[in-house]
């Protein structure tokens, strides 16, 4: 599948799950701040990820990943990696000094095209 | 319930998107029930769908729609139209705190549609014989919010959370009669000052084929027992000292209210004593069966309202439907009774107030 097949998938799989236009949704908009997911919205965009690409994800692994952070220093050297590679997310508006509950919100539909990239490329 | 009044009026039914659209369409003489292509299977393929209902036009946040099944939008666009018909502030945070939501419903079809299609692509049929391979294959494999969508108060809570109502919620599901129910339980609460002020009514949709097989199984099916339908009709009801304070307009008091599980005659004569009226005060009856009627008014029957061959049965819903375009134009003593397949009913005496400008 190429990485524009991707893409779109997961783009129509948001627009579906979130109730957006598709043509309105920015490889860089939070799930949470710009296109308003909530919890229950996580499951369900996992499960029309499945659908749609036709795999089977370990749970919440998609969110999971490298948002994972254990102790204040991993946090911050983790935020810095982050902002070097989403620098068209809007940092502004994200917590100076944030809680390891503030990771979810920096996840956007990048986040999820480069995970399905990963899986489907296989190990 | 003495001290509760009604202060706003919401509907959706098989005729109209909205009470005054019903009412029109009625007064012109229309009516709903019509031949369903999937119904052909059962004894009676007529049924009453509400064609022109777009739930969209209803939802402050249309991502919720997801998480609601037809019942459930009927409900959200009759309780937010109830809210507007009785000038409830939404837009204040301390009106809406004390808003509480009672809705009756009959339940949901458990995403019958959802539910069929993935038996229908088990690939060896398996799934349809073995419980625990329709565990395994088919729920395990349905969509995770297919939950959320069908527990049966789901209703009431996507009231509440599409008009910011935070007072007291909850749900009746005693069957058909759940509606009317719901209302009398809104108006006990109110009057006894346990709830500042409740949406209440019923929402059904029987739009699907466990609701046509249940009828069909109870032998009421088809032309003389009931046409399916759906709809929804929600009241606002508040203390009556308090809607004056407001200024709001008082549609309706509530006089008394009964229920039971043998029939709706014996609630009947229950909301009349509470009422204090006998038999020959009640100017107009609606959704009582003739075996009611001759129980509780002998041979002089007052006047009846029976909307069902124009606006077919809405389940839960039915009676408050007619409850509603009676309140609407002004009725006088109103008795409205509601009496599901194994015979829970509930019973609701009314006084109307004045003309209906609308």
């Amino acid at each position: 599948m190429s990485a524009r097949e991707i893409e779109e998938k997961v783009i129509g799989v948001l627009a579906e799950a979130l109730d957006r236009d598709a043509a309105s949704i920015r490889l860089h908009d939070s799930l949470i701040d710009d296109l308003g997911a909530e919890s229950i919205d996580f499951l369900d965009i996992q499960f029309q990820l499945e659908a749609a690409f036709g795999v089977k994800l370990p749970p919440d692994d998609i969110w999971k990943g490298d948002l994972e952070a254990t102790d204040p220093a991993a946090l911050a050297a983790h935020l810095t990696r982050l902002r070097e590679r989403m620098p068209d997310f809007d940092w502004e508006r994200f917590p100076r000094a944030p809680q390891a509950s503030d990771l979810p919100r920096l996840i956007t539909p990048r986040t999820i095209v480069e995970y399905m990239r990963r899986t489907l490329a296989g190990p | 319930v003495s001290a509760a009044v009604i202060t706003g009026l919401g509907a959706v039914s098989a005729l109209g998107p909205s009470l005054r659209a019903t009412r029109e369409a009625l007064e012109r003489g229309e009516r709903a029930p019509g031949p369903l292509a999937w119904a052909a299977p059962f004894s009676c393929d007529q049924g009453a769908e509400a064609t022109g209902f777009d739930p969209r036009a209803h939802f402050r946040q249309t991502k919720a729609l997801k998480l609601t099944d037809r019942r459930t939008r009927l409900a959200v666009a009759a309780a937010l139209a109830a809210a507007e018909d009785g000038s409830w502030p939404l837009d204040d945070e301390r009106a809406t705190e004390e808003l509480g939501v009672v809705i009756g419903t009959s339940g949901s079809d458990l995403g019958a549609r959802e539910l069929s299609m993935a038996v229908a692509g088990d690939a060896d049929g398996l799934a349809a014989r073995d419980c625990s391979e329709f565990g395994r294959r088919i729920l395990a494999g349905l969509r995770p919010i297919w939950l959320l969508v069908n527990l049966p108060n789901m209703s009431s809570a996507h009231v509440a959370i599409q008009l910011g109502a935070r007072g007291p919620n909850s749900t009746v599901m005693t069957d058909w009669s759940a509606g009317l129910q719901a209302l009398g339980e809104a108006a006990a609460q109110v009057g006894d000052g346990s709830a500042s002020a409740l949406l209440a009514g019923g929402a059904d949709c029987a739009m699907h084929p466990f609701a046509y097989a249940s009828c069909e199984q109870a032998g009421v099916l088809g032309p003389g027992g009931v046409t399916p339908a759906e709809g929804a009709a929600v009241f606002l009801v508040e203390p009556e000292g308090r809607a004056l304070a407001r200024g709001a307009r008082v549609r309706a008091h509530v006089r008394g209210f009964g229920t039971s599980v043998d029939g709706a005659a014996s609630c009947m004569r229950a909301a009349l004593d509470e009422a204090g009226w006998s038999p020959a005060d009640v100017d107009v009856v609606c959704g009582a069966a003739d075996e009611d009627m001759t129980s509780v008014f002998g041979e002089r029957w007052p006047r009846r309202l029976d909307l069902r061959p124009a606006l077919g049965h809405a389940f839960a819903a039915s009676a408050p439907l007619e409850l509603a375009c009676l309140v609407d134009r002004g009725a006088g003593r109103v008795l409205a009774a509601s009496t599901g397949i194994c015979g829970h009913s509930a019973a609701l005496a009314l006084e109307t107030v004045g003309e209906a400008g609308a």
